[in-house]
């Protein structure tokens, strides 16, 4: 309780401000809306079933290009570390497709997936791939010698070396490289919603936008935060618990 | 039993553009069930031999056969204490066991059983859902000799395993292990830089010297266990040691 005032307070009392700004007209609302008439439309949107939908369209792409992304990062970065020669072959490709911003392929994507869900899908995909890759990479790499030495010795075969030593020995890495990834993938997914699909987080935003709805846009800004926020707390969350031993606690 | 013969080792620096010799011509054989304790200052060789036999180290020459068989990898029929314990951080007391166990394929039906038994002879009962990182060094130590005791290894390869302990520690955990010795029969080959550590325990100490590492003394020690490390024989074999290793 104690930390949880410590820790919001300011924000509060920011807002608070920020809303007597406002209505003293230190602050012109065309400009900075008052975060109270901001929470009116925010309820209005929640009633009316719009936030519901709009997320649950944009987790959809979240979810699923975050899906392919991890994976597709893992599993290449696996085969990196483990295979020299695979390593040889795509270490220069990856570390420039990695130097190019994930937002210049808006053209390439909607090339070659038109307009709609998939593009979004593809720009996640690609940004959320190569945190994973290169944290699965040195997570693998890092493996301490001493660890496989014992294994073997215990007559591990290939398949428990790598689940319950190589992998288990690599997780902190690979959930460092997650965190990565879903803070891009939630900036990627609104970017992707810029590019014409009919609802989403994004795509509302825009359209507020467009109309100069402030206190909407407002909002729905907000509301990326706050799932960004949330998303965070909750692998961080599930990191604590998967990372329980690193801390040395009783279970 | 464990046979070398004409053991030479160099570990070259190809950076530098030097090497070391750290085997030369290093010969002897240990008997089933004997405690062998090899000793000697850093830079002898001693965790070299004890590599060549556990199978990490394959380059060399000479020949190094275990039960009459040249080694070519490394196994569970010589299972190895380190001396950084080499537990799983992530896997808890009771998991370590288990890993190890169906590692050298000797899980069964009754084995959650056994795990449960060896931990508590080595006095970890109450730590069984700990993760190594909340045990003490001691008891790091103890939970790595279990999971050789669980994959029931005939042959117990110990590389400065009581090194990193205090010295409370240290003396209970030689104690234990002399017990152990007596209750399996295992074959120890134990290696230490402690002169009094090696008298203690084993039943033949070879005292090692360094650059380039090579045998200079076996002794059989023939005292009664348990032994008194401050009794006037035990001095006796120290003093024996101490002079070869000051000569050099």
């Amino acid at each position: 309780m104690k930390v949880a005032i410590q820790k919001w307070w300011f924000p509060i009392f920011l807002l608070c401000f920020w809303e007597f700004s406002v209505s003293n007209k230190w602050l012109d609302h065309s400009f900075f809306p008052a975060p109270s008439s901001m929470i009116i439309v925010m309820w209005g949107d929640i009633l009316s079933g719009k936030i519901i939908h709009d997320s649950w369209a944009s987790f959809q792409r979240f979810f699923v290009g975050l899906f392919i992304g991890s994976t597709l990062g893992i599993l290449l970065g696996l085969t990196m570390a483990v295979s020299k020669s695979v390593d040889f072959m795509l270490s220069a490709i990856v570390q420039i497709i990695r130097a190019i911003p994930p937002i210049t392929w808006i053209g390439f994507s909607i090339l070659w997936f038109g307009i709609g869900t998939k593009p979004a899908i593809f720009l996640i995909s690609l940004g959320t791939i190569f945190p994973m890759l290169i944290n699965t990479y040195d997570g693998v790499r890092q493996v301490d010698e001493l660890y496989i030495r014992a294994a073997m010795n215990l007559g591990a075969k290939r398949r428990m070396l790598f689940w319950n030593v190589i992998l288990s020995a690599a997780l902190p890495n690979i959930l460092t490289g997650l965190r990565v990834s879903i803070g891009l993938a939630w900036i990627l997914m609104v970017v992707g919603e810029l590019i014409a699909v009919p609802n989403g987080l994004g795509q509302t935003l825009m359209r507020a936008q467009d109309y100069n709805q402030v206190d909407r846009m407002l909002a729905y800004m907000i509301v990326i935060g706050l799932y960004g926020f949330l998303s965070d707390l909750l692998l961080v969350q599930i990191s604590n618990y998967l990372l329980r031993w690193q801390r040395g606690l009783e279970r | 039993m464990i046979e070398f013969h004409g053991i030479f080792k160099t570990f070259k620096n190809t950076q530098a553009g030097t090497s070391i010799a750290a085997l030369e011509n290093v010969s002897f054989i240990q008997k089933e069930g004997e405690f062998l304790a090899i000793m000697g200052p850093s830079g002898c060789g001693k965790s070299t031999l004890l590599n060549i036999v556990a199978g990490f180290e394959l380059k060399y020459e000479g020949v190094c056969r275990v039960n009459g068989e040249p080694v070519t990898n490394t196994g569970p029929d010589r299972g190895v204490v380190f001396q950084e314990y080499a537990l799983f951080p992530w896997m808890t007391v009771e998991e370590n066991i288990t890993f190890a166990m169906k590692s050298a394929g000797k899980w069964t039906r009754n084995s959650s059983k056994i795990s449960k038994d060896i931990l508590g002879r080595m006095g970890l009962s109450n730590f069984l859902n700990s993760f190594p990182k909340s045990l003490s060094g001691g008891m790091r130590q103890r939970l790595a000799i279990a999971r050789i005791i669980a994959i029931d290894s005939p042959m117990m390869l110990m590389d400065e395993p009581f090194g990193a302990l205090d010295a409370l520690t240290r003396s209970s955990l030689q104690k234990e292990l002399v017990t152990l010795w007596h209750e399996t029969k295992k074959t120890i080959f134990f290696i230490t830089h402690s002169a009094d550590e090696a008298i203690y325990l084993a039943d033949r100490v070879i005292v090692m010297t360094p650059r380039p590492g090579k045998i200079v003394l076996e002794l059989k020690i023939e005292i009664e266990r348990p032994r008194d490390p401050t009794s006037p024989e035990f001095n006796e074999y120290k003093k024996n040691i101490l002079k070869v290793l000051n000569s050099d």
